[in-house]
């Protein structure tokens, strides 16, 4: 059978979709005993719902370039795979990587999988779940006790255990913004425009009757960075 | 009476040990499960179609993308668990890590003042990542519906570039948070935190202004096929994450020991000690 009779096989679409719906389940799972607990430690209603609102919020922005990235896979993967793959872990630069080694070793490319077999099709679905597994095998051997190490550091001085996980996350930050600060580039213009819009959103939301400003911050300012950030890629070419 | 009183008070109070215990368990399940089905799904397909690769020829392809994602699988469930907590699972299995599930955790701590690495920031994170990864399901599933009339929109070369711009977009946004408040959420505030983050920073600007010089020098780039190229910021930024994360700590210790920084609580707030 050729690539594209497997990748669009209604049998494809069966397994993605059981994939899918397992995924769904587990994140309905954790979900719900988050919610449980949190009643229990005393949030109310209201606040598990400003909860919600604020990551669907969020979310808007970010999950419309995961779509992007849908169409740029669906052509090279098909339907089912590439939505099965942007549900799962991985993104779309590493789902092109993993497809043209893949492909590659049986002399076909990604860009044009025309010309290759269902094998070919099946190696890439192995090699995409291989390649980036890494931290799904490492998750439950290690994060259990990193996370009790966390509630030991705050037990023996909360203090440092408040402030010591607030470094982890600015110092991952550091490593990914200190380089784009090296060449003037529409990156760097959209980061200090991120930056800006973001500053003053959380102005703004602090004036009276302005409040409500701050569950949307985040996503405005992405939003209209990424919008301005067209402008700054024109300027600089 | 007061047995029987105390008692009831024990058991109506939240046991957080039982519940990360829970947590734990679902995640390691569920990641079992995501691998069991992520190895199935071609293998029912090639067993279907009589059409299973050689395990040599999917291991020769396989390996070296292993080698390359494996460091930074271990700067993920290193530095974002204590971040995430007991939601490391489900954010791993989800993916779109840093443009969408650190960020959303990170606003959504800002915005109900909860600290990070506490049991109430366990259960926030675990319910934003659920939230954050249904609507994005979601999303996916209607842009598969609506694929025919969006795709000339979402094909136009400005939205490309607007997409291609997200991550410089988010970060901005989250640097804000990181530079502009001494908050860390909870009713703690933290003077002075950033001093420990010099060092860590100006390790960062050497790395990236050498990189190609650092690397010629240790042949890496000769040995990742880069020849001539800077590979330490972009092929191996994993192992430099894995590397900066203990400089900052120590970096920001030593400050915080020496009096430089100090924590404390928002007037009004209780110690939750």
């Amino acid at each position: 059978m050729s690539y594209y009779a497997v990748s669009e096989h209604w049998l494809t679409y069966v397994v993605v979709a059981a994939g899918i719906l397992f995924v769904l389940a587990f994140t309905a799972a954790v979900l719900r005993r988050a919610l449980r607990h949190a009643r229990k430690l005393g949030f109310t209603k209201e606040q598990l719902r400003r909860v919600v609102r604020i990551a669907v919020s969020c979310t808007l922005v970010p999950a419309v370039t995961v779509l992007i990235g849908f169409l740029l896979l669906a052509p090279m993967l098909g339907i089912p795979l590439s939505w099965w793959r942007l549900s799962v872990i991985g993104n779309t630069a590493y789902e092109i990587m993993a497809a043209n080694m893949a492909l590659s070793t049986s002399g076909a490319s990604a860009a044009s999988p025309g010309t290759a077999s269902g094998t070919d099709f099946i190696l890439v679905m192995y090699v995409m779940a291989i390649g980036i597994m890494g931290g799904m095998v490492l998750a439950p051997l290690l994060s259990k006790r990193v996370h009790q190490g966390t509630f030991r550091i705050r037990e023996k001085d909360w203090r440092w255990g408040a402030l010591g996980v607030s470094t982890y996350i600015a110092a991952v930050l550091l490593v990914f913004t200190v380089p784009m600060l090296f060449r003037l580039s529409a990156a760097l213009l959209t980061l200090v425009t991120g930056a800006a819009l973001m500053s003053g959103m959380k102005w703004l939301a602090g004036k009276p009757r302005a409040g409500w400003l701050g569950g949307f911050a985040f996503t405005i300012s992405t939003f209209v960075a990424m919008v301005l950030s067209v402008l700054w890629d024109r300027l600089l070419v | 009476m007061l047995k029987n009183e105390k008692a009831a008070e024990n058991a109506s109070k939240p046991d957080n040990a039982r519940y990360i215990a829970s947590m734990h368990r679902l995640g390691r399940g569920g990641m079992i499960g995501a691998l069991l089905i992520m190895l199935g799904m071609p293998t029912v397909l090639g067993v279907y179609f009589d059409a299973l690769p050689g395990v040599g020829q999917i291991l020769q392809a396989a390996i070296p993308l292993l080698i390359i994602f494996l460091p930074s699988n271990l700067f993920e469930v290193l530095s974002y668990t204590p971040i995430l907590g007991s939601a490391i699972y489900l954010t791993l299995m989800t993916g779109e890590v840093i443009n969408l599930k650190l960020p959303v955790v990170n606003v959504v701590f800002r915005i109900m003042a909860v600290e990070a690495g506490t049991v109430e920031a366990d259960v926030i994170a675990s319910v934003a990542v659920s939230i954050a990864s249904l609507v994005t399901m979601l999303i996916v599933a209607l842009g598969i519906a609506l694929t025919l009339p969006l795709q000339p929109v979402l094909a136009l070369p400005s939205v490309k570039i607007a997409s291609n711009n997200l991550f410089p977009a988010v970060m901005g946004a989250l640097l804000v948070n990181m530079l502009l408040t001494n908050d860390l959420g909870g009713g703690i505030y933290a003077r002075g935190r950033l001093k420990g983050l010099v060092l860590p920073a100006v390790l960062v600007a050497l790395l990236t202004g050498f990189d190609s010089q650092i690397s010629a020098f240790l042949h890496l780039d000769t040995l990742l096929g880069q020849a001539g190229n800077g590979v330490i910021m972009s092929v191996l930024q994993g192992f430099v994450i894995i590397a900066i994360l203990p400089v900052a700590y120590f970096s920001t210790k030593r400050l915080y020991n020496r009096g430089a920084i100090t924590v404390d609580l928002r007037k009004g707030a209780p110690p939750d000690e």
